[in-house]
């Protein structure tokens, strides 16, 4: 019964005829089976006492199966000259296939699946805690969930107000519900700074109670706010108190050319707007109350030119009318006029006479900042950063350098141009 | 810094192109320029084309770009090897030279060589004693190699 022996040794590789001579059909290896055909050339009798001639013996195979066995065909010729015909061969050749080491690469691949079941129950976390995330998630309302983890524990949310969306991150561990939820949200960040400078200012300022109050109210919301229902409540709350804030940035924003920041938001309440003439205004609107005249009231420029209008901020910042608008009380104090940035196109010209004349760039590449320094000459104005008038200065043999101050000439008119570098 | 500078002067160019020069990068890479001068008028030099050859250092603008003629220019403040003595082009540079404007004095020193400062002073001393032969030697070699 040798002809059905090989069954038991690859039970996918059938007899091609009766004369036992040659097999075709598949060898399982490892978790593939490889198509194979087995031919045995001589022409001696099946079953009499020599052994196979390895030469005589034809395997063919797949690419891949033949690597496979490449640093094998040597045992495996061993073990065919020992054989007596092509069944014992298979148990043989059984044999060593089963001996073959589990290539490093499917291991590899292997471990890994076995291993990333893991990682994730790392993330997992106590069931209680899933329990509370899904019911309130479900009161929520899942349409407000604009992306979810697998894990459940990182999602962003939606709020809305007043035609302007947020998308907060909210961020869930295993100590919930004791720790704060929201990930980090400019909006958050705008909260906490602006009541960061209050701890000063509420202590003087008595006719503001409506805001304390409300500041107050939110204070506790935000030290209460643990659980996600409790933070969206307190968002929401944010959002309506910066009602204000967000209309006064939105109108600045709308009717004058923004320098700095680049993009600006709603919840950044600096701005740099440009009065043209190389000169530009800085000021930081106060979120708790946008309507007064902004902190750091700051200008920028050739010195003859702002001059006057430091002199009429001085003599006019009594005049702020908070029921008007933030451009409109800086039109009436400094006398200056705001214009909106050109539209692409006739964007160049008017570009260039606020980029660095330097570098030829608005930001500084490493910095980010923008142009600081003016050349103080009337007729030139350039703008430059400066650490690029100061990285130029020091190139130059004939420049002076005293105490944290270098001055040199303009590179285009030759006017001095005085660079403190105290930070460097 | 240099590579945002160097392609702004680029843009800068190709809105506003210089008149009788032109620059621009040979290959990918924007830190070699190759650039053109067209001979100026009522000069030796008329009508001639020269090649120049533009390396911007990797701290332009704060050192000044490396400028030498590719074609052969009798001149006495241009040697053979193309190389230019051109006080913008060394202690006088400054970040508010741009291409164009270099290209514009190179033009300009052409038109009017500098025999007090040369660089071959056998040409600077042609030039003081027999500007006729200067111009007409200056002139055979536009013929015969800017053409």
């Amino acid at each position: 019964m040798y002809a059905n022996a090989n069954i038991l040794s690859f039970p996918l590789l059938v007899p091609v005829n009766c004369q036992f001579r040659e097999y075709i059909g598949y060898i399982q290896f490892q978790n593939n089976q490889y198509p194979v055909e087995i031919k045995l050339k001589s022409n001696g009798l099946v079953g009499d006492s020599s052994n196979i001639i390895f030469d005589d013996l034809d395997i063919k195979t797949t690419d891949e199966f033949s690597q496979i066995l490449q640093p094998y065909l040597l045992t495996i010729k061993n073990r065919a000259v020992q054989c007596k015909d092509l069944n014992q061969f298979f148990y043989e050749l059984k044999d060593v296939i089963e001996k073959i080491p589990v290539d490093s690469r499917q291991q590899q691949q292997q471990q890994q699946q076995q291993k990333l079941p893991n990682a994730d129950s790392k993330k997992q976390l106590p069931i209680q805690v899933y329990t509370m995330i899904l019911k309130e998630l479900e009161d929520i309302g899942w349409k407000r969930i604009v992306k979810i983890n697998d894990s459940l524990n990182e999602f962003q949310l939606l709020f809305s107000h007043d035609k302007r969306e947020f998308i907060v991150n909210f961020n869930i561990t295993d100590q919930y519900p004791q720790q704060s939820v929201i990930t980090n949200h400019p909006l958050i960040s705008l909260y906490s700074d602006s009541t960061r400078n209050n701890i000063i200012s509420t202590s003087n300022i008595d006719d503001n109670s409506t805001i304390n109050n409300m500041r107050l109210h939110l204070n506790d919301l935000y030290k209460s706010c643990k659980t996600i229902r409790q933070s969206m409540n307190f968002i929401e709350k944010l959002l309506e108190y910066y009602h204000d804030f967000f209309k006064v940035m939105d109108e600045i924003d709308d009717n004058s050319w923004v320098l700095d920041p680049e993009h600006p938001s709603c919840w950044i309440s600096e701005r740099r707007l440009n009065l043209g003439n190389n000169t530009s205004l800085y000021f930081n609107v106060n979120p708790d109350d946008p309507f007064i005249l902004p902190r750091d009231c700051r200008f920028l420029g050739p010195s003859t030119l702002i001059e006057p209008y430091k002199k009429n901020l001085t003599k006019n910042w009594q005049e702020w009318k908070p029921n008007l608008s933030l451009l409109d009380n800086f039109r009436n104090i400094l006398s200056v006029e705001f214009s909106k940035k050109p539209t692409l196109g006739s964007i160049d010209d008017q570009q260039t006479m606020v980029e660095c004349g330097i570098c030829y760039s608005l930001r500084d590449a490493l910095t980010n900042n923008l142009p600081s320094m003016t050349c103080e000459n009337i007729q030139c104005k350039k703008p430059f950063h400066q650490d690029c008038i100061y990285e130029w200065f020091k190139s130059l043999p004939s420049v002076q350098q005293t105490f944290g101050v270098i001055s040199g000439p303009c590179p285009y008119c030759t006017t001095k141009i005085i660079v403190s570098f105290n930070q460097k | 810094m240099a590579l945002k500078r160097i392609n702004k002067e680029l843009q800068d160019i190709a809105r506003d192109p210089p008149s009788s020069c032109s620059a621009g990068p040979i290959s990918d890479d924007v830190f070699h320029w190759q650039a053109t001068i067209v001979g100026p008028k009522d000069s030796p030099y008329e009508s001639g084309v020269f090649f120049l050859n533009i390396h911007f250092p990797t701290d332009y603008p704060f050192k000044p770009p490396k400028i030498n003629f590719q074609t052969k220019v009798y001149h006495p403040n241009i040697n053979a090897n193309g190389n230019i003595c051109l006080d913008i082009l060394k202690d006088q540079w400054s970040p508010a030279l741009t291409i164009p404007k270099v290209l514009l004095s190179i033009s300009a020193l052409l038109s009017d060589p500098n025999p007090e400062d040369p660089l071959v002073p056998e040409i600077a001393q042609l030039f003081k004693t027999d500007k006729t032969r200067f111009e007409a030697t200056a002139r055979e070699w536009t013929r015969k190699f800017a053409n």
